[in-house]
């Protein structure tokens, strides 16, 4: 009886053990849905996007070459306020409220929800989300990669 | 028949004595009866152990089944790349890092005010109790 206990035990941590990424199922579930506008560049794009010779911005307050290097993956997703947005918004807060993600900043401004999160280890930053919603439009950012937060201190205008 | 207090007060020595030379009858084939019963619980024993194995097995048989369709499903689900051409791809990217540029400032700056306001507040406790 505890061998059979066990085993269960074990099969059951493997099966959580592969966990998913909840901001890449929260896209795979809206992209393509009619009045959702989404974006999704993979790791195998940034890599390519490494590899631009001409990789900075100029004439800009923040610097973002570092913080380029460092991506592995962005999805983006945009949707009015109807049922779709709803829904969006629904899924956003499960996925925030999971434990992983820390909340870094909120702000309230004119109707406008701002919200920021990170997943962060040992100052290596794996995942920021941005979670925006105001009047009309619900927008979800998920930024993944090996973050340093040295890095995204470079996002603050000098 | 002895009493109770009797044998209580009988030494160790004198129950063995009492006991060796006691008459017991001994039912017949006891030895073959007490061995067939210890077989048969090892039997028993040894068919539970083999179904416990047998169990295991299939329960890791079930979980390599269930992990191979969920990661052949999430391999299925991985969605294409919103841009085929690299250039296209990073605009987006300062596009997206642009707004988290812009919400960490307006937090910098909420930040900044909350801390001014902080220190007004400060000096004048701090001057009221002077």
């Amino acid at each position: 009886m505890k061998k059979i206990i066990t085993a269960f035990m074990l099969a059951l941590v493997c099966m959580t053990g592969f966990a998913q990424n909840a901001a890449k199922d929260i896209y795979t579930r809206y992209s393509g849905k009619e009045g959702v506008s989404s974006v999704y560049v993979s790791p195998a794009m940034f890599k390519l996007i490494r590899k631009l010779p001409d990789l900075s911005v100029s004439g800009e307050n923040v610097n973002l070459t570092n913080i380029v290097k460092e991506l592995e993956g962005l999805y983006i997703l945009n949707t009015g306020e109807g049922s779709l947005g709803k829904a969006l918004s629904e899924d956003a807060e499960k996925m925030i409220r999971s434990g992983k993600l820390e909340v870094m900043m909120e702000a309230n401004e004119g109707g406008t929800k701002t919200r920021m999160y990170v997943a962060e280890k040992d100052g290596i930053v794996s995942e920021l989300v941005l979670y925006t919603k105001e009047p009309g439009e619900v927008t979800l950012i998920s930024v993944c990669g090996k973050m340093r937060m040295e890095d995204l201190a470079g996002l603050l205008e000098d | 028949m002895k009493r109770i207090e009797d044998i209580e007060n009988m030494s160790i020595a004198e129950l063995q004595e009492k006991a060796s030379g006691l008459d017991v009858k001994v039912p017949a084939e006891l030895q073959t009866r007490i061995g067939r019963k210890i077989d048969g619980y090892r039997r028993r024993r040894a068919a539970v152990a083999g179904n416990a194995v047998a169990a295991c097995l299939v329960a890791a048989l079930l979980c390599s089944v269930i992990t191979g369709i969920s990661l052949g499903s999430r391999m299925a689900a991985e969605p294409a790349d919103s841009f085929t051409d690299p250039r296209q791809a990073y605009e987006e990217v300062e596009k997206a890092l642009g707004m988290v540029s812009m919400a960490l400032n307006t937090g910098a700056a909420s930040a900044a005010q909350s801390r001014a306001l902080f220190e007004q507040a400060s000096s004048s406790v701090n001057s009221i109790l002077k």
